[in-house]
């Protein structure tokens, strides 16, 4: 029974937190050198069996039943010290958000040499060590990294020491929790590639928890998929992807959106597959009404972001520092249309949203909304424009008041607007949650009760409040699972049908928004540097940053 | 209007669940027994006081404790437990107007420093700070000694040494705020800046407020204890806890209870309002609640 390949052996396992039950039953082995996807939802409990297999479950958490073997070893009866003997040596563990897994106030030199307390060896070993393992990771520049703090280092590269602390002590098992979540589709690819490469040097086992299908396509040997608890299927990635044989996961598979290559009207989702339908080009066509003016026109816009000046600056009359955020962009959307706005972060496309509605201060250019030029609009002029266009932020559940409940934040825009008195904001809120799918009952809750799917389509609710001919979306899947992601585009895409909205949409997911722009505009370091047709960019891409960017986004294999 | 009559619902149900928290620990619930009789013998001094506070009865002079003055009487034949009920009258009247204003001020100049521009919000750091460095001794003998000892001369020490604490936390409170999410969208929704501070910064900000001068309350009636005892607070013969604990001290070889029946009081609230402000810390904090 007890096969020498197997690093992890779990048997049976079952989690309750309180009395609700977070994992149920789950089997799972990992064999030596292997890398393990292990795929679902959130909430599915993907994490809490990730946590049980280095001992790191929350207080509520207990173990009810079932067995977990480290090379034979028993771990569900290991003290507090077995465990630390075992965690960072054995088993180590990448979080998922590199930018608080690091401590702050500690150079990256003293993180990693504080990390190897374990080991008699000198400091300067130990730095020698550390510089190893960062030229392990492919870190540019590694000798001059130690001395610098966290906040000196981009996203991927926070991400990238985070994996040399972990395998600098040669575990056999690395567990990495949604490591690439946070980070761009071309760091992502960027991070794939070292994990593989890690993976044939010091031959670890892996286990990859993520939502995200196509990374696991891309990585692992084994993957299995979790839902509510239950582990639903375990196979190779290959055998799983092209021929699954459980419902859940060919539904999963069949939502992605990723996944799905002809151009659709509307994604399925989980509940209703059969939603599926593919786009009519007349259609979209007969929807777009290029021959009026174009509902937003963008000519020649440049933002320029000046650092705040200290006082000693200020009192010696030297000018701040300038950073270019974007540079001459021209961009229009015509009524109806929906375009779709993509570049990585720090590309400047967030600017040009928050430049449109005066959030932040422009330099030059002009914006032109229903011939009004908005960069020269009073306060009271600008204060008529936002209600007919609006905005949803990026962070869904961020987005909301905290102390404001649902029902009081879908109608802020009438009392905002000065239109309340004329109406009953109850029923009002009532008719704007049941626009987006959402119960009556909701209005009492706070943003905090939500979830982000939910709180989406309350930030969807708030934008269309007042009938606006312009909304700016940023991002609107970021962070969502896949079966949400299609609900919310499905969502877009009908209310788009019913009130010949235009929509601007903020993203770096090029596979996904593609079935909802007509059009597509490419922005790299503030600038654009390609626009054209969803069809000619996705198919034909002209600009080399296009073509880095669509093979970034990763494509699905099987 | 649905939204608006129930929300008031939940609100309350969230009130009962607060007080419900608070019940489950006896030291809180004596504090908070200890905190409503402060209110309610403030409140109804007058009515419940024995006799009159600041009747001077000689014959009957530095009497002990009896069934008719049951703290016995003062130097001058005052019952000592009438002057006693009295004196939490100008306790309780100090203690929310002192700590009220300071509250508003420091709430208000928070979010002006924190919400125009960089030369402002330097100008009001450098007010809060020398205001703070301020010897507290110092500014109370100065302000006594311009306007005279009296109650109000009290607020004003007290308003003055406290409000800086309050603003500098709400203007941190308040910048951390200011670039988040849910701020950005009620600009981009056109809000004007009166509503954004009043619906949006004020609920956010005022709980860590409230709970700093919960725990600020036993500290005014400390000070007025100790200005009172060197002499400097309220006018004799208005009573209070310090001027009853000063009469007091001149006579604690003989009659040692009028110390003690004046310090009980001034230790049972400091210690009932500082340990409510703390479990009020603990429930009312978002990371310690779900």
């Amino acid at each position: 029974m007890q096969n020498k390949n197997n690093l992890i052996n779990i048997k049976d396992l079952g989690i309750n937190f309180g009395k609700a039950s977070a994992v149920k039953q789950a089997d799972m082995i990992i064999k030596q050198g292997q890398i393990m996807g292990l795929v679902g939802e959130s909430g599915s409990g993907k994490s809490t069996l990730a946590n049980a297999i280095i001992g790191l479950l929350p207080h509520a958490a207990n173990i009810i039943g079932g067995t977990m073997d480290f090379e034979g070893r028993d771990m569900l009866k290991f003290t507090k010290n077995q465990w630390q003997e075992l965690r960072g040596r054995e088993i180590s563990y990448v979080s998922q958000d590199p930018m608080s897994a690091l401590n702050p106030t500690l150079r990256i030199g003293q993180l990693m040499v504080d990390i190897q307390y374990g080991s008699d060896d000198t400091n300067e070993v130990k730095l020698k060590c550390a510089l190893d393992a960062l030229e392990q990771v492919r870190m540019p520049n590694s000798k001059s990294r130690l001395d610098m703090y966290p906040h000196e280092l981009s996203g991927g590269q926070k991400q990238r020491v985070c994996i040399a602390m972990a395998i600098m002590s040669r575990p056999k098992l690395l567990i990495a929790d949604e490591i690439t979540t946070s980070l761009d589709a071309t760091l992502e690819v960027q991070i794939i590639k070292l994990l593989k490469e890690l993976q044939s040097e010091i031959g670890c086992a892996m286990l990859f928890v993520t939502h995200h299908l196509t990374v696991v396509e891309a990585l692992c040997d084994e993957v299995t998929v979790m839902y509510n608890g239950v582990i639903r299927e375990t196979g190779s990635v290959q055998k799983v992807f092209s021929s699954p044989s459980d419902d859940y996961t060919k539904s999963l598979l069949l939502c992605d959106p990723a996944r799905i290559q002809e151009k659709c009207r509307r994604l399925p989702v989980m509940s209703k597959l059969e939603l599926k339908s593919i786009s009519d080009p007349k259609m979209d066509k007969a929807r777009i009404d290029l021959l009026a003016v174009p509902a937003l026109s963008i000519d020649n816009l440049r933002v320029n972001f000046t650092k705040q000046r200290s006082l000693i600056d200020l009192l010696q009359r030297r000018p701040g520092m300038c950073i270019e955020a974007v540079k001459d962009a021209t961009l229009s959307v015509a009524i109806g249309e929906t375009v779709a706005l993509v570049g990585e972060s720090g590309s400047g496309k967030s600017t040009i949203a928050r430049a449109v509605f005066r959030l932040v201060k422009a330099q030059g250019g002009r914006v032109l909304f229903d011939d009004a030029d908005l960069l020269k609009a009073t306060p009271h002029e600008m204060r008529a424009v936002r209600n007919r266009m609006s905005m949803m932020m990026q962070d869904p559940i961020g987005s909301l008041s905290p102390r404001t409940t649902i029902g009081a934040a879908v109608v802020e825009p009438y009392i905002i607007s000065g239109q309340s008195s004329e109406l009953n904001l109850g029923e009002e809120a009532n008719r704007l949650l049941e626009l987006v799918g959402l119960p009556s009952d909701f209005s009492n809750r706070y943003p905090h009760e939500l979830s982000g799917g939910q709180a989406r389509r309350v930030g969807v609710a708030r934008a269309l409040a007042l009938n606006p001919k312009l909304v700016i979306a940023d991002e609107p899947t970021a962070g969502l699972d896949v079966s949400i992601q299609g609900e919310v585009f499905n969502l877009l895409a009908s209310l788009r049908e019913k009130m010949k909205l235009s929509i601007l949409i903020i993203t770096h997911n090029l596979h996904v928004v593609r079935h909802l722009a007509d059009r597509i505009v490419i922005i790299y370091q503030g600038q654009i540097v390609e626009t054209g047709d969803t069809e000619t960019i996705m198919s034909n891409p002209a600009h080399d940053y296009t073509k880095k960017l669509l093979a970034a986004n990763l494509q699905a294999k099987y | 209007m649905t939204t608006i009559t129930v929300k008031p619902l939940t609100k309350f149900a969230r009130i009962l669940q607060i007080i419900r928290e608070l019940c489950s620990s006896p030291l809180v619930v004596f504090s908070l027994v200890i905190v409503l009789l402060f209110f309610a013998v403030g409140i109804t001094a007058d009515y419940i006081a024995p006799y009159d506070p600041i009747k001077i009865d000689i014959r009957n002079k530095l009497s002990g404790p009896s069934w008719d003055h049951w703290l016995g009487t003062d130097q001058l034949g005052r019952d000592v437990l009438s002057r006693l009920i009295v004196g939490t009258k100008i306790a309780l009247y100090l203690a929310v107007t002192s700590v009220s204003i300071a509250l508003i001020i420091g709430i208000v100049l928070g979010m002006i420093a924190a919400f125009t521009n960089q030369w402002i919000d330097w100008a009001l750091l450098l007010v809060f700070d020398t205001v703070k460095s301020f010897p507290g001794i110092m500014f109370a003998l100065t302000i006594v000694a311009l306007f005279g000892p009296s109650v109000n001369s009290i607020v004003v020490v007290i308003v003055f040494s406290t409000f800086p604490s309050y603003a500098r936390l709400v203007r941190t409170q308040v910048m951390s705020l200011r670039n988040s999410e849910f701020i950005e969208a009620q600009r981009a929704m056109g809000s004007s800046l009166p509503r954004i501070l009043r619906l949006h910064i004020l609920p956010n900000v005022i709980g860590p407020v409230l709970i700093v001068a919960s725990m600020d309350v036993p500290l005014v009636i400390g000070v007025e204890a100790g200005l009172s005892f060197l002499g400097l607070g309220v006018r004799p013969p208005t009573p209070s806890w310090g001027s009853i604990l000063n009469d007091g001290f001149l006579f604690i070889r003989n009659t040692p209870w009028i110390v003690f029946a004046a310090g009980l009081p001034l230790i049972l609230t400091t210690v009932a309002f500082t340990s409510l402000g703390e479990s009020l810390r603990d429930i009312l904090d978002p990371k310690l609640r779900k």
